[in-house]
């Protein structure tokens, strides 16, 4: 058990106030002077506690999309591909900008590039489809996804908002994706396009209820839907302790090791990475839904499923392993390490087996993920029912 | 009162909201757009489509679309449930015996819809 | 009553590997009917045969096919020596198996590569085309090439081994043994490879035999069908190789006689080398022919047959050339109807399309 590094809000505050004491240390200097007397009520107003607030909210956002959208964003994009190359004898991206070579470093710069070339390329419309429909549903798709880091706790002291029904939240947020790729599907009048929206739709049916239900037991065990509570009875030693002298006193992966393959499985067909990628399978439909959209309209979309495969590895630590819990090193560090762990194991599972078919993840799903799922619900609440009475 | 917790969740999703927009403006800056009938036609391999893809789609799907609705209803319930039964039902058996019940029930409806909509023939 | 809608997967669809078209017509997400679409790659080699004289258009036959370029030159030859009534030595038709069946095993390794990257799997991708660049370095050290090889000849073959190729080819066969083994092991255990291949694509053997569909895919239908050992060319005869057959004739079936087959062309290379005869591996071939000759062998992917008419010209006055896979194709609507539209990158990656040779 140790303490956290970051307190965002505090240090956001300590920021806003430290921003608001210059500017109106300015404003005030200018207002003393004739004709701009009307700049000291304004300062005044900077000065109140729901304007130090709110900005420090806004300072609060902006970090904390910086850290997750381009830190770890830009990482994961660039580990997938450095993993995935490895796992495939190749190696990588390795452009450098040193002059003297051009290959033959870390290749980090790789997804910066693709950035800029993505960036500087033509936005294409295709006559037949809906225009404001087109462009909208991938600005929905990015919006969503963004949002989710509202509720996302990286720490006890390194998360924006602290809502009690984060998970919830979380949750819901990160669940209107296929409606956004419905959407996009529908407005392209593309074929592929179309069925590849309706595959969102129909694999939508199949994981979700999965997934809701994997967390449903946890909620059980811990009796909460914020995500910091859930992570901080995952310290304590109450309901089953067999592993307290390592360090991974009571992660939910133990009594819940159904509930973390169900929910694995599921976060996997929610990013839309290989074995679940039906959306925009390229050898089925080309391209799926994002077959018509060239430009930064692909790159944003396309750099965002890391984000949501972030968010995803976030979840599975948060929720199955213990969160930020570790010994010695401070709280944010063992959560990355573990969201790492996680995403290693997503790519690992994701290039090493072939896609299966839709109606095949719809059986799988109803038949026995969502089975399984009640049963798991069914064996959380048995636990938790033995632990009340003493039996454990 | 618990809503002011929601206050900078409020803040972030107008932010969220703006961030693609703002990201096609840059875009728009920093690009040519150049648009001719061509570019303008829409994907299909090459080859010129056949009729319209905005068509009445065949979703096969439906059964488990209406399922789907069902059992979101049903998982509410069951948030409901997980989320007080830690703190006050976990010393009453009956609790667990009814939820047990629950679920047994939700199981045996799920594979007798399954079976008796022969869904995954479809 | 929802609308069902002709759909182009080609000719730019990373589902084709090359250029042509399948046209499918969806209801929903279920294949009602396929229409494949050739001619996008046409090139008239049976017409620009007959301008060159009888060696030159090997090079033509070399890019028939641009996964199994040697067989085709190998099948021209055949065609031509029957033409010109001459027997090439032993030796030159002992080094002709071995360069067939190492560019059956390159092809079948291609073909393996195509189909797990059809299926999503880049991996198994990337693995196997690691495994085939060594089957083509044998092919490089042995003629020269790596892709058009140029190297069979009416009455032999165009060089003879050069020295070391026969330890190399055992140190290689060692190592791809070994490898193919795991990979064997690595789609057989998959739960989601069967879920995949097996029940897709299901060709009845009667049916196979109806549309004409030859090779591999026949064979996977169940029908114990192989030239090499029906019709026995060059030094067939003198070596023992069984032909792979499954019965189920699905693309699981397909994909396991391809795997078989991959083996029992290791076998066939190591008997031709322990039994390489000493002598000429070519002998000199005459000009000008008149009369017919054809000649039909087993290709990768089926039965490849070329028939030329000589004039008595020094070319060939006409060339016919039967593409298997274009004749397979036929088969093709057949084996989708019915599927969803995620089984047509396995079945068409399955059956081991080949454009070049389809649109000759």
């Amino acid at each position: 058990m140790s303490g956290h590094l970051v307190d965002l809000f505090g240090g956001s505050n300590a920021i806003a106030v430290f921003l608001i004491t210059i500017i109106n240390f300015i404003l005030r200097g200018i207002g003393s002077l004739p004709l701009f007397g009307f700049l000291n009520p304004l300062a005044d107003w900077l000065g109140t506690e729901p304007v130090v607030t709110s900005i420090a909210w806004l300072i609060a956002i902006t970090i904390m999309i910086t850290w997750a959208a381009a830190l770890h964003l830009l990482t994961f994009i660039w580990l997938e591909r450095k993993l995935v190359a490895r796992l495939q004898d190749r190696r990588g991206p390795m452009i450098t900008l040193r002059k003297d070579r051009y290959i033959g470093g870390t290749g980090y710069l790789q997804q910066i590039a693709d950035a800029l070339k993505l960036i500087q390329k033509e936005n294409i419309t295709p006559k037949a489809a809906d225009p404001w429909m087109f462009h909208i549903a991938p600005a929905f798709l990015i919006s969503t996804t963004i949002v989710v880091l509202v509720a996302l706790p990286f720490s006890e002291g390194f998360v924006v908002a602290n809502v009690p029904a984060g998970l919830l939240f979380i949750l819901a947020a990160f669940s209107l994706a296929p409606l956004a790729i419905l959407l996009a599907g529908w407005a392209q009048n593309n074929k592929y396009a179309m069925i590849g929206g309706m595959r969102a739709a129909a694999m939508m049916m199949s994981y979700e209820i999965p997934m809701i239900l994997a967390v449903i037991a946890v909620v059980v065990l811990a009796g909460s839907l914020n995500p910091i509570e859930i992570v901080n009875q995952q310290s304590q030693l109450s309901i089953l302790a067999p592993l307290a002298a390592i360090g991974i006193a009571n992660w939910y992966i133990i009594p819940q090791f159904l509930g973390f393959f169900i929910f694995l499985l599921a976060m996997l067909a929610e990013q839309e990475r290989i074995p679940f990628d039906f959306p925009e399978a390229e050898e089925e439909v080309v391209h799926g839904w994002l077959v018509e959209y060239g430009g930064m309209r692909f790159g944003m979309v396309y750099g965002f499923k890391w984000l949501r495969t972030f968010v995803a590895a976030a979840l599975v630590a948060l929720l199955f392993l213990g969160g930020w819990h570790g010994p010695v090193l401070p709280q944010e560090i063992w959560f990355i390490l573990k969201i790492y762990f996680v995403f290693f194991i997503f790519i690992w599972i994701s290039w090493s087996v072939p896609r299966i078919r839709i109606d095949q993840i719809l059986n799988i799903g109803w038949r026995k993920l969502i089975p399984l799922g009640l049963f798991n619900i069914f064996l959380a609440v048995l636990v938790v029912h033995a632990n009340a009475q003493g039996w454990i | 009162m618990v809503l002011e917790a929601y206050y900078p969740v409020a803040i972030f999703v107008l932010i969220a909201i703006s961030f693609p927009f703002m990201t096609y403006l840059a875009t728009r800056l920093l690009r040519e757009d150049n648009p001719t009938p061509l570019k303008q036609t829409t994907y299909e391999c090459g080859e010129v489509p056949e009729g319209e893809a905005n068509v009445q789609f065949n979703f096969q799907y439906y059964l488990f679309a209406i399922m789907f609705i069902v059992f979101d209803v049903a998982a509410i319930f069951i948030i409901l449930f997980a989320l007080i039964y830690r703190d006050f039902l976990a010393l009453d058996s009956l609790a667990m015996t009814m939820m047990a019940f629950f679920i047994l029930i939700m199981t045996a409806a799920t594979l007798y819809s399954l079976k008796k909509e022969e869904v995954y023939t479809v | 009553m929802a609308e069902q809608v002709w759909i182009n997967m080609g000719p730019q669809h990373p589902m084709t590997h090359g250029l042509w078209n399948l046209r499918v017509k969806l209801d929903g997400d279920t294949i009602v009917d396929a229409d494949p679409e050739m001619g996008y790659l046409h090139r008239g080699v049976e017409k620009l045969c007959e301008v060159r004289n009888y060696l030159k258009p090997i090079v033509l036959m070399d890019r028939l096919c641009y996964v199994s370029s040697l067989t085709w030159a190998h099948v021209y030859c055949k065609a031509v020596e029957n033409l010109m009534d001459i027997e090439p030595p032993p030796r030159g038709k002992y080094l002709n198996v071995i360069a067939c069946e190492l560019q059956r095993m390159a092809s079948h390794g291609m073909w393996l590569a195509a189909f797990l990257a059809d299926l999503g799997l880049l991996t198994g991708f990337l693995y196997s085309l690691r495994e085939r660049e060594l089957v083509l370095d044998l092919l490089q050290l042995m003629t020269g090439q790596r892709m058009n090889q140029n190297y069979p000849r009416p009455g032999g073959v165009h060089n003879d081994l050069p020295p070391g190729f026969e330890d190399e080819v055992r140190r290689v066969f060692r190592y791809l043994r070994r490898q193919y083994k795991g990979y064997k092991k690595f789609l057989e255990d998959s739960p989601t490879f069967l879920m995949r291949t097996q029940g897709v694509g299901v060709l009845r053997k009667e049916d196979a035999i109806n549309y004409g569909v030859t090779g591999p895919n026949l064979r996977g239908s169940g029908a114990r069908v192989d030239l090499r050992e029906l019709d026995p060319y060059d030094v067939y005869d003198e070596l023992d190789f069984e032909p792979v057959v499954y019965e189920e004739g699905d693309t699981y079936a397909r994909y396991k006689v391809r795997f078989g087959e991959f083996f029992e062309s290791m076998r066939i290379i190591e008997q031709a080398l322990d039994r390489l005869p000493q002598g000429p591996f070519r002998i000199k071939t005459p000009k000008r022919a008149e009369g017919e000759g054809y000649a039909r062998t087993e290709d990768p992917r089926g039965e490849a047959l070329i028939y030329i008419i000589g004039d008595g010209s020094d070319r060939p006055y006409r060339v016919k050339i039967r593409s298997p896979i274009f004749v397979t194709l036929s088969a093709l609507p057949m084996m989708l109807r019915g599927h969803r539209i995620a089984d047509v990158a396995s079945v068409t990656g399955g059956i081991d399309v080949c454009v070049g040779e389809i649109d000759k």
